[in-house]
């Protein structure tokens, strides 16, 4: 029994924290803005020598800390707001390194994986339009059938592909709603997958929402102990002091909810699937609730563009709402229990 | 991250079964969930005490020759009893004042004649002890408590009022703050005085709470007599004595014994059960989406509580996280509460009655009396405000 990170997944998040940090620091995250939020194909390039693509393309053996290693990750590109389609990218990865049939596989994982090439990713229906994180940049897109298990991957960059409405909020990860053109460069059916990719990208984007959230108390944190008002730091008055304890008491608890999560994916314990569900619904609420009241704790300059809060506010807003809406899991967890139903008298408490 | 047990702990974890198996009767006599409170008042809890004791799971870090168990530290035998007693609807450790609070303060502050006299009857369950901090005005402010002890020959003699002392009706002695350096400085004139409760200077007027209960009452200390002997820790160094026993008390309020999650549990089959039209609590989209968090809420408690284990374990320090803690539980309780009264509707009229700490309610008259009680749980043993500046200010540093 040791729940904790292991030293390898200690030195990957201290690594890839030092390494955002550095690159992603307040200044570039404002000219990513500037620039309409289009992605930086170089820097995407560089980012892939920390492995990140990778980090769950591989199949192996049951047991291995996969989703918890790439959720590790995933926690620092939430709490630097790295922009681009860094988990739709994994998980593309992911659902294509599991292809049976060889074909163009390798040649997708060497580009991907080096940051050549940029892949968007989806749950949805043959011939349906999709929303798709980052499509405008991308040039492949994987799409799930969660009813069927269907795997397809399209290309972006050819004639007839039709872009619908452009979700531009997170101009980190700004959306189009795709409809891919037909025929897909690849469709197969691979079975046993998809709840493992629903599953594993919950447990991801819940793992960023923890990042940005954590680090909106941080922020909260040092800005309160710094600005003077009343000839005296903000955050000696209780009534802020009190908010900000209240949104790092709301945070914190959630680490070992993902934590677990990503593990139980890696374990195959029974109860994964229903705690990466909860997990993604009520972190992502999370960051958005800890997202507004960091606003408020900054006053005037966290209402501007200028500030960083709106950059993870809006960050939030996205994890809220992709791959699926926490209404949509609270409604899908509920109706699991309700199948359930009632246990026989005398079963349980 | 690993949890899975190794053998030696599976073996634990069968050898516990086995125990709570051997005594069975006594196990459901003790784990009666009608009961209200207070465990260790019950006639036959000294002899499983004694037992589970003698099996190594309760009393695990106090000296043998205290009447312990002298276990060495394992915080992950710790969790299996934990687990397994909370399964069978027992607590992880003595319960009341003495095992918890009293013991560990007097193991780390008292001298060996204090220990050698109350460790063992305190961990054999034969005496009963009792808080007395707070004052009518003294209660978060503890420091500016102004009960007097003076010094008259080889004894104490104390003057003034204790309030909200839980157990003071059944209690053999009192742990009790002093005042015993008129004109020093606010946190250096206090003392830690253990206090017989059956003498004729002491008074106990039980006051009954919300809830019906009296459980705790208003201590009156009218030249009451302690002896020299009784003084725990030095003059005046009665403050970081009692910041011992306040940690203790935090610590064993987390409920990290999965009793959340049996709770919670409990509101999804309440909310499957259709009512007499036939309608489901659970389609309601706000009772589902209530339910949902409580479910993620009480399961990241527990992971969190495996955390600090294992972190503690490997000797790291989780103090954020850990000074959350009552904080995190008492707002969980209190929202397991409101979900249950959101679905009770006119049971919510039913006379509280019936329902412990630890315990899922088996009953709407319980579960008023958990809606009711999770309310003192956010008060007793520092107030959420109170744990909102710790956390503020010693886990996020921000300033004083
Ligand atoms: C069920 C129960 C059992 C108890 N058992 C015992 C016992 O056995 N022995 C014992 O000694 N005591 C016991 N207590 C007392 C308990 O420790 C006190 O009630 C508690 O410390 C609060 O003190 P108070 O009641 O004087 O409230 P106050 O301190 O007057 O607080 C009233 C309100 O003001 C808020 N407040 C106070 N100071 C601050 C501040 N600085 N910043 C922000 N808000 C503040 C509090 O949070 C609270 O909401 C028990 C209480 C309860 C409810």
């Amino acid at each position: 029994m040791k729940f904790d990170l292991s030293d390898e997944q200690k030195q990957m998040a201290e690594t890839l924290d030092r390494y955002f940090a550095a690159v992603w620091d307040s200044q570039r995250l404002h000219a990513h803005l500037a620039g309409g939020g289009v992605l930086d194909r170089a820097g995407w390039r560089k980012m892939s020598e920390l492995g990140l693509f990778y980090m769950v393309s591989e199949p192996t053996q049951p047991g291995d800390p996969l989703a918890l290693d790439a959720a590790v990750c995933a926690e620092q590109v939430g709490r630097h707001a790295v922009p681009g389609p860094v988990v739709p990218q994994m998980l593309a990865m992911a659902a294509i390194g599991r292809l049976q049939s060889a074909g163009h596989r390798d040649t997708w994982l060497a580009a991907l994986g080096s940051g050549d090439a940029v892949a968007s990713f989806a749950f949805g229906k043959a011939g349906a339009p999709v929303l798709a994180p980052c499509a405008r940049d991308a040039d492949l897109l994987v799409i799930v059938d969660l009813a069927d298990g269907h795997i397809w991957v399209h290309d972006l960059k050819r004639d007839g592909v039709a872009f619908g409405a452009d979700r531009n909020l997170d101009l980190t990860r700004r959306a189009s709603v795709v409809a891919p053109a037909d025929p897909p460069l690849h469709a197969e059916h691979v079975p046993g997958l998809r709840g493992w990719l629903r599953d594993l990208s919950r447990v991801l984007v819940a793992a960023d929402a923890f990042g940005g959230a954590s680090r909106c108390v941080e922020m909260a944190t040092d800005y309160a102990s710094s600005r003077q008002q009343f000839g005296q730091p903000i955050g000696r008055f209780q009534g802020l002091k009190f908010q900000i304890a209240d949104m790092a008491v709301e945070v914190e608890p959630w680490r070992a909810l993902w934590w677990y999560a990503a593990h139980a994916i890696d374990v195959g314990r029974p109860d994964a699937s229903r705690m990466a569900c909860l997990a993604k619904a009520v972190i992502t609420e999370s960051y958005a609730s800890v997202g507004r009241r960091t606003v408020e704790v900054f006053g005037g300059i966290g209402f501007t563009w200028d500030a960083d809060v709106h950059i993870f506010l809006k960050r939030a807003m996205f994890d809220l709402v992709w791959p699926q809406t926490a209404h949509a899991l609270y409604a899908e967890a509920a109706e699991e229990r309700a199948l359930a139903g009632i246990p026989v008298a005398g079963q349980t408490a | 991250m690993d949890m899975t047990f190794s053998a030696e702990y599976e073996a634990l974890r069968s050898e516990i079964h086995a125990f709570l198996g051997d005594n069975a009767e006594l196990v459901a006599e003790l784990s009666d969930q009608s009961r209200t409170s207070g465990l260790q008042y019950v006639p036959r809890f000294p002899e499983f005490a004694a037992l589970a004791v003698a099996a190594g799971y309760y009393g695990r870090n106090m000296p043998r020759r205290y009447g312990g168990a002298e276990r060495p530290y394992d915080a992950i035998a710790a969790l299996i009893i934990r687990e397994e007693f909370g399964q069978a609807g027992l607590p992880d450790a003595l319960p009341g004042m003495g095992p918890r609070l009293l013991a560990p303060t007097l193991l780390a502050h008292g001298n060996d004649w204090q220990k050698e006299v109350f460790l063992p009857p305190t961990m054999a369950m034969k005496l009963h002890w009792c808080q007395g901090y707070s004052e009518p005005e003294a209660g978060s402010d503890l420091a500016s408590l102004c009960t007097r002890a003076e010094l008259d020959g080889d004894e104490w003699v104390i003057n003034g009022q204790k309030v909200w002392t839980t157990g003071a009706q059944h209690a053999d002695y009192m742990f009790c703050l002093c005042r015993t350096e008129p004109g020093a400085l606010r946190h250096e004139g206090i003392s830690y005085i253990i206090i017989d409760m059956k003498q004729p200077g002491v008074e106990v007027r039980p006051l009954r709470q919300l809830t019906g209960d009296s459980e705790f009452n208003e201590v009156f200390l009218t030249d009451a007599r302690a002896p020299l002997a009784h003084l725990v820790g030095q003059r005046g160094a009665g403050w970081k004595v009692a910041m011992t026993t306040l940690g203790h008390e935090r610590a064993s309020m987390g409920a990290g014994d999965g009793t959340y999650g049996r709770q919670v549990e409990a509101l999804w089959t309440r909310a499957c059960t259709p009512d007499a039209d036939g309608l489901r609590a659970i389609d309601d989209a706000g009772v589902a989406r209530d339910l949902c968090q409580l479910e993620a809420r009480a399961a990241a408690n527990q992971f969190t509580q495996y955390r600090i284990l294992s972190q503690a374990a490997a000797g790291q320090g989780t103090r954020t996280v850990s000074i959350m803690s009552k904080l995190v539980g008492s707002e969980i309780f209190q929202d397991i509460a409101r979900c249950h009264a959101q679905m009770a509707a006119t049971d919510l009229l039913e006379t509280p009655a019936g329902f412990r700490l630890g315990s899922v309610p088996g009953n709407p008259a319980a579960w008023n009396a958990l809606y009711l009680r999770s309310l003192g749980y956010a008060i007793a043993g520092g107030t959420s405000n109170i744990q909102r500046r710790l956390v503020a200010e010693r886990g996020l540093g921000l300033p004083r």
